[in-house]
């Protein structure tokens, strides 16, 4: 990859103190993106991925703590002011939730809110606020745009509340898009047009997009590359082929082997033994090594590293497996 | 105003979209501030005899219209100047602080108890409740306040205890329509939904569920309403239908004071005006402080 | 008596405003009749927006319904006094679709998951105490984070801390709505092997609402498909995938994504316009965007038929190749 990268993460640390020791959200988080580029961000659920997409745009909320070394464009953002964040999310940098009901405000209708967007960054739009606004339903293929823009969010199922997000995270031409399971609520199909339509902004906007989701057959379509987390840490880092072809790291197979397969019906699904590590008392060595199947004693004194074998491919792991 | 309801997430979104957050973020300094000010008003009121210099109601002829000390004609017995009677400033700012206080409170609270109530059943009931709650509300929201309050105290009379409940009267329809609103899309919510799916009985949602999750947003409109409790005394007053004289309000000395003020003896209402100011502002940073304190989610 | 809800002709309408601003109605339930037996776990499957959601609301009666009937274990709950169906409402329970949003923000988890027993009055202190970090270890929570708040945790451990909200009071039936969508596979697995234990031990009865084939295909019994409020096609889960019939089925089962990196990209299903919610068209609803569509299905409604044993449909395709075949 001869460009030089879009997004550099470089040692991300998130905490929250707790009355119990403080959570390590994120612990060392390094990857990059390159422009145009769709990476898939996997891993178990409370590992810290929105977490570390949070701290991205700045946005972990006090008494959570972060530090690290972000570069954006070449922009360190640990360095901006306040005001010139402000200008890049929303703009450059853009961020789809999670919840898609909770992200948005029950008491403003939706129309309301689509054209906030468009308040704090006029240049965005051509026509008057509603004629954008309801583009942008548009572009997400909720029916009879203009209407709903009166609508209030609890009047929407969940997939349109999704969509309005993704229309708003797209209306500002971001540069980077984060989608945080943007494709959770909604059906195959629609999630097929969504998942079209972010192929269709890398085409035309070159936008790259950090994809969130626990649907490993979506990474396995769209991403090119993958990242996987665990407990906190990068623990793989692989082209998506590869990746799928044969996991390095045994968390990774672990979780390729728990997908349940459409056409290969099991009895029971396969799944990794145990429970996460508690992030305020996190074990000395591998994180995984109290679910590893392949673990030996060096893995629970000593922390693996993550280490690259060339090839575009990273794995933390003492024993990783071999490719196949 | 936002609504503080939703979650995190909504407030965030708000960000990411680059809308400046309202919400001024106060700092631990200011608040100490702000409780010391205010600490000092409700000290004043508890004991104004021993704290003010003279009676409230004492008059010297002579003393009329006396600047603050420091100015060419001031006397140093009278700190903050004197009236057009020659009452001493300070001592009425000191026991206005009483009257004030209580009638301020009193209404606030009153008004905040009774339209909060109605404007949660009305919200989290709709139907023919609501449709009538929000009917009478709009009427009174239709008549100016002070005809109100003329027709209220021409039929009970003038009396402290009446200015209170005038006051009580006009400021339920604000506190009513914020809570139904809330209420209207609280009980949407999934987690009010999730408890009516677990069997619980109305009162238990509305008060563990959505009382709790509407009071952040009624304790800052309280706070904001409370500047205009206190002017709508002084105009009570002016209109002397206000606190009746001897008792001293500040209100009442706002009113009172105004013809003079014209006349150069700007001092006689500023310093009730002051009295005012401090206390509407240390309550409103103190509101903004309860609010935070109240929300788990800014908690350690 | 093998079933256990039985819905029948169920419509929730609900009043809107049109693109003009004057009133409309929104059919999101339309006419649903189907059967939950005792001890089966039926998916439901759909569009987003097509009423799964509405409908089991409506089936709890947390939406009021425009007509129509539910029965459980033989109650109509729609005919019950209030106190009575508060009781009923023990033995059903409902895991909500958006893990954050079921969650009060200013309970904290530990309370949460007490809830449903203070509410009931079930066990003493100490019983309900035991419950609840019983429960979180159930759904692979930590005993801390009875302590915390919504906000505290992650999407996939609010949603098993309302899992283990609705196992609280040992229900008979539970309507799930998208319960693993947020959490990752091998929690999901561990969740779906959880609610499948329990239904073999303490016999449970499950609506699950789902968007991932490939977890409906692995956990369901039988599968109700719906398309803009209607159940178009109802079958045993396998019988269904191995054969699909409505063409709506056809189109979504094409559209879901395989793991496989080298698997073509699979593009949207089906094109053309959704139909307007507001007007539907008066033959089929999924006419406008169906491969298949005659004229027949242009003015016809089509409606729900067992067009083989145990296998349900509502498209004009099927009676006619019957017919053909006959
Ligand atoms: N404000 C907070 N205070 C304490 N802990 C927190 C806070 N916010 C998040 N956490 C913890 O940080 C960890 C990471 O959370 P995060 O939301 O990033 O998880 P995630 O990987 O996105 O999970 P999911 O896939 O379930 O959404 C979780 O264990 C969560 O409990
Ligand atoms: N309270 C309401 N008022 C008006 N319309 C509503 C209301 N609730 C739902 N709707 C509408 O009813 C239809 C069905 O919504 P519902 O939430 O049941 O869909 P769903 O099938 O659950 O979708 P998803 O899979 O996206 O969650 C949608 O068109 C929605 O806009
Ligand atoms: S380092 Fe050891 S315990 Fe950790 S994943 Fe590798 S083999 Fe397993
Ligand atoms: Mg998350
Ligand atoms: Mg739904």
């Amino acid at each position: 990859m001869r460009e030089p990268p879009l997004l550099e993460v470089e040692d991300l640390r998130v905490e929250f103190p707790t009355p119990k020791g403080s959570v390590r959200a994120a612990d060392g988080v390094s990857f990059r993106v390159w422009p145009s580029e769709i990476v898939g961000l996997v891993g178990e659920s409370g590992c810290g991925k929105s977490v570390t997409t949070l701290a991205l745009m700045r946005l972990v909320r006090p008494p959570g703590r972060f530090s690290g070394r972000i570069v954006f464009k070449g922009r360190n953002l640990m360095a901006l002011s306040e005001h010139e964040m402000r200008l890049l999310r929303g703009g450059e940098m853009a961020m789809i939730f999670q919840n898609p009901m909770t992200a948005l405000d029950p008491v403003f209708t939706v129309g309301d809110q689509i054209a906030e967007v468009f308040q704090s960054h006029p240049q965005l739009r051509t026509g008057d606020v509603r004629t954008a606004a309801a583009a942008v339903l548009e572009q997400v293929r909720i029916p009879n745009p203009r209407a709903q823009l009166n609508a209030y969010p609890h009047q929407f199922s969940g997939g349109m509340a999704q969509r309005v997000m993704i229309g708003m995270g797209l209306a500002g031409r971001p540069s980077l898009l984060i989608a945080d399971e943007p494709t959770t609520a909604l059906d195959v199909s629609v999630q097929a047009q969504i998942l079209d339509l972010l192929r269709a902004i890398r085409e035309k906007l070159h936008t790259a997009v950090i994809l969130i989701t626990h649907d490993l057959a979506i990474t396995a379509q769209l991403c090119d590359r993958i990242v996987v987390m665990y407990a906190g840490q990068v623990v793989e880092a692989s082209p998506t082929r590869e990746l799928f072809r044969a996991p390095r790291h045994p968390y990774t197979r672990g979780l390729l082997d728990s997908m349940p397969r459409l056409g290969h019906k099991r009895a029971r699904l396969e799944q990794i033994p145990g429970q996460p590590p508690d992030l305020r008392a996190l074990p000395v060595g591998c994180r995984f090594a109290p679910r590893c199947p392949r673990a030996e004693e060096r893995c629970r004194t000593e922390e693996p590293v993550l280490v690259s074998s060339g090839d575009g491919r990273y794995v933390r792991c003492h024993f990783p497996l071999e490719a196949r | 105003m936002s609504a503080p309801i939703a979650s995190s997430q909504a407030a965030l979104v708000r960000e990411l979209t680059g809308r400046r957050l309202s919400r001024f973020r106060s700092g631990d300094l200011l608040v100490l501030i702000a409780f010391l000010m205010l600490a000092a008003i409700v000290v004043c009121a508890l004991i104004p005899a021993t704290l003010a210099p003279h009676p409230p109601n004492q008059q010297e002829i002579t003393m009329r219209l006396l600047p603050p000390t420091w100015m060419a004609r001031g006397d140093s017995a009278h700190p903050l100047g004197t009236d057009q009677l020659g009452r001493d400033l300070l001592s009425r700012v000191i026991h206005g602080a009483r009257i004030s206080l209580i009638v301020g409170l009193s209404a606030l609270i009153i008004s905040g108890f009774i339209g909060v109530a109605i404007g949660l059943l009305a919200g989290y009931y709709r139907g023919w409740l609501d449709d009538w709650i929000m009917r009478l509300a709009d009427v009174q929201l239709a008549i100016p306040y002070v005809l109100l309050a003329i027709a209220i105290i021409a039929v009970i009379g003038p009396s402290n205890l009446n200015v209170v409940l005038v006051l009580a009267v006009n400021g339920w329809v604000v506190y009513a329509r914020l809570a139904r609103g809330q209420a209207l899309s609280l009980r949407e919510q999934e987690f009010i939904q999730a408890y009516r799916a677990l069997g619980a009985r109305d009162w238990r949602i509305v008060l563990q569920h959505i009382l709790p999750n509407l009071l952040s947003a009624v304790i800052v409109v309280a706070s904001l309403e409370l500047a205009g409790i206190i002017t709508l005394e002084s105009s009570l007053s002016f209109l002397g239908l206000g606190i009746q004289p001897p008792t001293v309000s500040w209100g009442y000395m706002l009113a009172d004071g105004r013809t003079y003020q014209l006349g150069g003896a700007w001092w006689v209402v500023t310093f009730p005006g002051l009295a005012i100011t401090a206390t509407i502002l240390s309550i409103n940073v103190l509101g903004d402080w309860l609010r935070d304190v109240l929300d788990p989610r800014l908690k350690i | 008596m093998t079933d256990l809800v039985v819905v029948e002709e169920l419509c929730t309408y609900f009043q809107v405003r049109g693109p003009t601003g004057r009133r409309a109605v929104l059919h999101a339930v339309d006419n649903v009749s189907f059967v939950v037996r005792r001890n089966e776990i039926l998916a439901l499957v759909g569009e987003s927006g097509c009423g799964k959601s509405t409908l089991a609301r409506t089936i709890l009666q947390l939406q009021k319904r425009t007509s129509g009937r539910v029965l459980f274990d033989g109650q109509d709950l729609t005919a019950l006094a209030a106190g009575e169906l508060r009781r009923l409402r023990r033995r059903m329970q409902v895991i909500f679709q958006h893990p954050h949003g079921s969650l009060d923000p200013r309970v904290s988890i530990g309370q949460a998951i007490r809830d449903p027993m203070d509410i009931h009055a079930v066990g003493t202190m100490d019983e309900r105490q035991s419950r609840v970090e019983e429960l979180l270890g159930l759904v692979g929570l930590h005993p801390d984070h009875a302590q915390r708040f919504p906000h505290q945790i992650s999407g996939g451990q609010a949603q098993r801390v309302a899992i283990a909200r609705a196992l609280a009071l040992h229900p008979d039936f539970i309507i799930a709505d998208e319960p693993v969508s947020s959490l990752d596979v091998s929690i999901q697995a561990q969740i779906l092997n959880l609610l499948a234990d329990l239904r073999a031990s303490l016999g449970l009865t499950y609506l699950f609402i789902a968007h991932n084939l490939a977890v409906v295909e692995h956990f369901s019994s039988r599968v109700a498909v719906m398309y803009l409020g209607r159940i178009v096609e109802l079958a045993i889960s396998d019988e269904l995938y191995a054969r699909p019939l409505h063409p709506y089925t056809q189109a979504l089962l094409a559209s879901a994504p395989v793991a496989d990196p080298d698997a073509p990209a699979r593009p949207p299903a089906y094109i053309g316009d959704v139909p307007n919610p507001l007007e539907p068209p008066p033959g089929c609803r999924f006419e406008s965007r169906c491969p298949m569509a005659m004229d027949i299905c242009r003015q016809v409604d089509p409606v729900l038929t067992e067009v083989e044993p145990e296998h349900w449909v509502a498209c004009h395709l099927y009676p006619i190749l019957q017919r053909s075949s006959t």
